[in-house]
């Protein structure tokens, strides 16, 4: 069983540049024990500080120093180190119940920082669902609103399997894609959205295609759109272009 | 141990790195305050490099170092110097919030106007980039070969993973593995050379 494969993850690894079942096969590989791997993965990291250490040294504002210092000391006057969890030792006597209560005190153990630093994530977490409520609200009235169309697309030669839909209100000018089955784009071409109105093609931008060949795409409001009643997902070079150039793969028209 | 690669003025005078932390595991105000006059300016070179806007920067700057006072217990010297413990985590914060405001600026407006298409998905360098690069690049980094210095940048300072720098160069992912790799040993090789020289 060869050893380079992982000597080769260790520099992806030092980066966090590794594909995530790439990284978790080499966290299971140092989990497993592995000194070599070890070593050389802290030999990446500490020579990537020392490139660090050579930018150019600019003095934060002083403002900054001063509201750490506040924070910190309007921290609880002593923090207890991370708790050990010891192991309680009851000869004939260990039971359930003791078990749950040593749990209840190590439990019990953790710091106030602790569970001041997970009040600050969760805050984190919340904005940034509230954010991602909005964009939902905002979907789901385009979808629901009476004058919405769904315009089917089928998957043209290069990409027969494909297939789309695109939920259409032209009275805004907006819309939602979705697509399945695209293939993965080859290395510097995307994928590009298109409507047309009377026979003039208006980009509706770019978009990645996930690991199954599917897409969503939000769209507008576009500009000229309203009128469109066709609707064609064509393979572009990186960044699109202002004019459909390559080959297309999804076509479909309202009617 | 500390990193010999980051001399700080004065460090002779000052404690070492590692016990600055594990003080400030104990609640050592003082021992946060030398850390932090310490360590600032490393970090917020980096924090900068990545990010660019210098509000944003401040602001993942704080998080680090509260962060850093927070977790000072969970500081293991063997996995690493008290640099690489602060600097990996100022990078990957630095990075979530790169990814955090490009998202913000993905979502939904698909302009016609194709000038303004070319909208930040991360791909354009921003003023601030390009600014960077057109200074002369000194030091270990200089030192490498082009194409694996584009690949440790690309990783080290935008977050990329392998797969998104095989697209973003239009190589395979191989060569970008292989080009890693080597870029990385040539560093480390560098830094050691440099240590047995100043020990």
């Amino acid at each position: 069983m060869s050893h380079e494969p992982y000597a080769e993850l260790a520099s992806g690894y030092a980066l966090t540049a590794l594909a995530e079942d790439e990284r978790a096969r080499f966290e299971s590989h140092l989990q497993a024990g592995c000194p070599e791997c070890e070593a050389l993965v802290r030999a990446y990291v500490e020579a990537l500080v020392g490139v660090a250490a050579e930018l150019p040294r600019t003095a934060p504002p002083p403002g900054v120093r001063a509201r750490l210092l506040e924070r910190v000391a309007a921290d609880p006057a002593r923090r207890a180190p991370r708790p050990v969890r010891r192991r309680w030792v009851w000869p004939a006597l260990a039971t359930a119940a003791l078990a749950a209560a040593a749990a209840v005190l190590v439990y019990l153990g953790t710091t106030v920082t602790e569970l001041r630093r997970e009040a600050a994530d969760r805050a984190r977490e919340a904005a940034t669902l509230r954010a991602e409520v909005a964009r939902q609200r905002e979907l789901l009235a385009l979808l629901g609103a009476p004058d919405t169309r769904a315009i089917a697309l089928s998957g043209l030669a290069p990409s027969p399997g494909a297939r789309g839909r695109m939920w259409w209100n032209g009275r805004r000018a907006a819309g939602y894609f979705v697509a399945s089955g695209l293939p993965a784009p080859p290395a510097g071409k995307t994928y590009q959205l298109w409507a047309v109105a009377g026979g003039t093609p208006i980009s509706a931008g770019t978009f990645p295609v996930g690991p199954g060949g599917e897409a969503a795409v939000p769209v507008g409001p576009l500009a000229g759109a309203a009128t469109a009643e066709v609707f064609a997902v064509t393979l572009e070079p990186a960044g699109g272009r202002p004019a459909p150039s390559g080959p297309m793969y999804l076509a479909g028209k309202t009617g | 141990m500390p990193s010999p690669l980051t001399k700080v003025p004065h460090a002779e005078e000052s404690p070492d790195g590692g016990a600055l932390i594990r003080r400030m595991a104990q609640g050592d105000r003082d021992a946060f305050a030398a850390f932090y006059d310490r360590y600032a300016a490393l970090a917020f070179a980096l924090v900068r490099r990545i990010l660019v806007q210098p509000a944003e920067a401040e602001e993942v700057l704080q998080e680090v170092f509260w962060q850093a006072w927070s977790e000072a217990g969970r500081y293991d010297p063997r996995r690493g110097s008290p640099e690489a413990w602060l600097l990996m985590r100022a990078r990957s914060r630095a990075i979530d919030r790169v990814r955090a405001i490009r998202r913000r600026s993905e979502t939904f407006v698909a302009p016609a106007d194709e000038s303004l298409a070319q909208a930040p998905d991360g791909r354009t360098p921003g003023p601030g980039v390009l600014a960077e690069e057109r200074k002369l690049v000194h030091g270990a980094l200089a030192r490498l070969p082009d194409a694996q210095r584009r690949v440790i940048e690309l990783a080290f300072y935008e977050g990329l993973t392998q797969a998104e720098i095989a697209e973003r160069l239009g190589e395979p992912l191989g060569t970008v593995k292989t080009r890693t790799r080597a870029g990385l040993e040539r560093l480390r090789g560098h830094f050691v050379t440099l240590e047995g020289a100043t020990t």
